[in-house]
């Protein structure tokens, strides 16, 4: 937590400081601060990733999502 | 507690950027409030100590969302003595935390009268049992 104190005279300035705060972010920034908040949800399925990977070797392919281009693992003794 | 992080310990849950703790301006508070902020890492940012820090109505801000801090003297529409006779205490991680009630932060809600706090009042009414125009 960066270690800054700020103080307004009132609730109308406070708003309009975390106003000019949240218009300064970049979108990285945004993109951090979501993350910063969904943590929880993605660790909380982090296990049911683990045992999706699994089934990935088993297969012993690489994941080809887009279809750009399905590859054998190395190591692999068989293509199907 | 008031606030966003109120809210959601009454409703489902919802985004907020930062927690808002409502503190008294009573000077007698003053030093309390100096020495919590001073423990939480905070000393060297504070005015010195012949410059008041809770003056009514004032809103301090500790760090950045979406890991702020604001502590608020003043709240729209309700007092803090208010807030402190019906509050719920209630068990967060072993410490018991005073928190605003439904009702109060519904009232305060429509006080305030933003956007999002028009959003949180129409949801707190349902909660409460309350029509649209209560």
């Amino acid at each position: 937590m960066e270690k800054i104190l700020r103080v307004f005279e009132n609730h109308q300035a406070a708003d309009e400081a975390n106003r000019e705060d949240n218009m300064q972010l970049t979108y990285q920034q945004r993109f951090d601060a979501f993350m910063l908040l969904m943590a929880p949800y993605y660790a909380a399925s982090s296990r049911l990733q683990r045992v999706y990977r699994v089934d990935d070797l088993h297969q012993r392919k690489v994941r080809d999502d887009w279809g750009v281009r399905i590859q054998s693992l190395p190591g692999s003794t068989s293509d199907g | 507690m008031i606030g966003g992080y109120a809210y959601n310990l009454y409703l489902d849950p919802r985004a907020t950027g930062d927690i808002d703790f409502l503190v008294s301006a009573d000077p007698a508070n003053e030093a309390l409030v100096r020495r919590v902020l001073t423990d939480f890492g905070f000393g060297s940012t504070l005015p010195s100590e012949n410059e008041r820090v809770l003056v009514e109505g004032r809103v301090l801000m500790l760090g950045r969302s979406p890991m702020r801090i604001d502590l608020l003297t003043k709240i729209d529409g309700v007092s803090f003595e208010e807030v402190i006779e019906t509050c719920q205490r209630v068990e967060l991680d072993g410490l018991l935390v005073p928190v605003i009630s439904p009702a109060l932060l519904l009232k305060n809600k429509i006080a305030a009268g933003r956007a999002k706090d028009i959003a949180d009042a129409f949801e707190l009414r349902k909660l409460l049992g309350r029509s649209p125009n209560d």
